[in-house]
């Protein structure tokens, strides 16, 4: 969570992520386009949105795209907001109970 | 190919067996699948469908891939939203591999048409079913899909009216 939260306090990873909001699975030449940044300092940033877990990337061809991942900023929100309700189940042993219950069909 | 629409990923820390088993298995799923039970038999071919707690199909679909545990993938219609239950199928890719920390999920949603109601409703849902099986895996907390009890003071304010 750390690493989220440090990935997010920078204006032009922001903007980043606002861009791939907009489109989805660009490469860095299309992200570098229109943002008045050099190439390198533009991979850098996305190089820490990576670390970070809010950019996936997948492989196309010769191309690396990149696609926001917002799936770190869903936990944030899953702690602070969903368990608002104090409501906690105990889904392990429910669990467990009921894989075992299979298996013993 | 065209270049895949929505592609999410997270890193649990679970085995990748074991992350099969919460994306395969009703016990799992409604504990984070915003409360749906998941059917299928997860051979290619077979129907997979989502139940809701009415036992209503929100999702179905037809397996495509069942390479256990490091691929499933399956055609995808929402049926609970009339408006995307009338888009054509899409398709979800899971992709788990094994990882130092855990597994590495990938969630690859492709086939969509742009700005359909099924491609809103994907880049909705995703992230938070994602992060909900992290969640449950590595913490055994399930998600509350219970609506939250009215709070306390807006409440007292209109009794007191």
């Amino acid at each position: 969570m750390d690493a989220t939260f440090k990935a997010l306090a920078d204006p032009t990873r922001r903007a980043l992520l606002d861009r791939l909001l907009e489109k989805q699975g660009q490469t860095l030449t299309e992200l570098v386009d229109g943002l008045g940044m050099r190439r390198q300092s533009v991979a850098k940033h996305l190089a820490v949105l990576e670390t970070a877990g809010l950019i996936s990337c997948q492989r196309h061809g010769r191309e690396k795209l990149h696609y926001l991942n917002p799936v770190p900023i869903a936990e944030i929100s899953r702690r602070w907001l969903d368990r608002f309700s104090g409501h906690r189940a105990t889904a392990i042993l429910n669990l467990r109970d009921a894989l075992q219950e299979n298996e013993n069909e | 190919m065209s270049r895949p629409e929505f592609v999410y990923m997270s890193v649990i820390a679970a085995t990748p067996e074991r992350v099969w088993q919460g994306l395969t298995t009703a016990e799992f799923t409604q504990q984070y699948w915003h409360g749906t039970r998941v059917r299928s038999d997860f051979t290619p071919g077979a129907t997979i469908e989502f139940l809701n707690a009415d036992d209503s199909v929100g999702v179905a679909g037809e397996i495509l891939t069942a390479d256990r545990p490091g691929e499933l993938s399956y055609s995808w219609k929402f049926l609970r939203n009339p408006d995307a239950a009338e888009d054509p199928a899409s398709r979800v890719t899971f992709r788990l591999e094994p990882v130092r920390a855990g597994t590495r999920l990938t969630v690859i949603h492709d086939r969509l048409e742009a700005d359909s109601t099924t491609a809103t409703m994907v880049a909705f849902g995703w992230p938070h079913v994602v992060s909900g099986l992290k969640t449950l895996l590595e913490t055994g907390e399930a998600v509350d899909f219970t609506a939250p009890e009215e709070p306390d003071c807006p409440g007292q304010q209109a009794a007191s009216a």
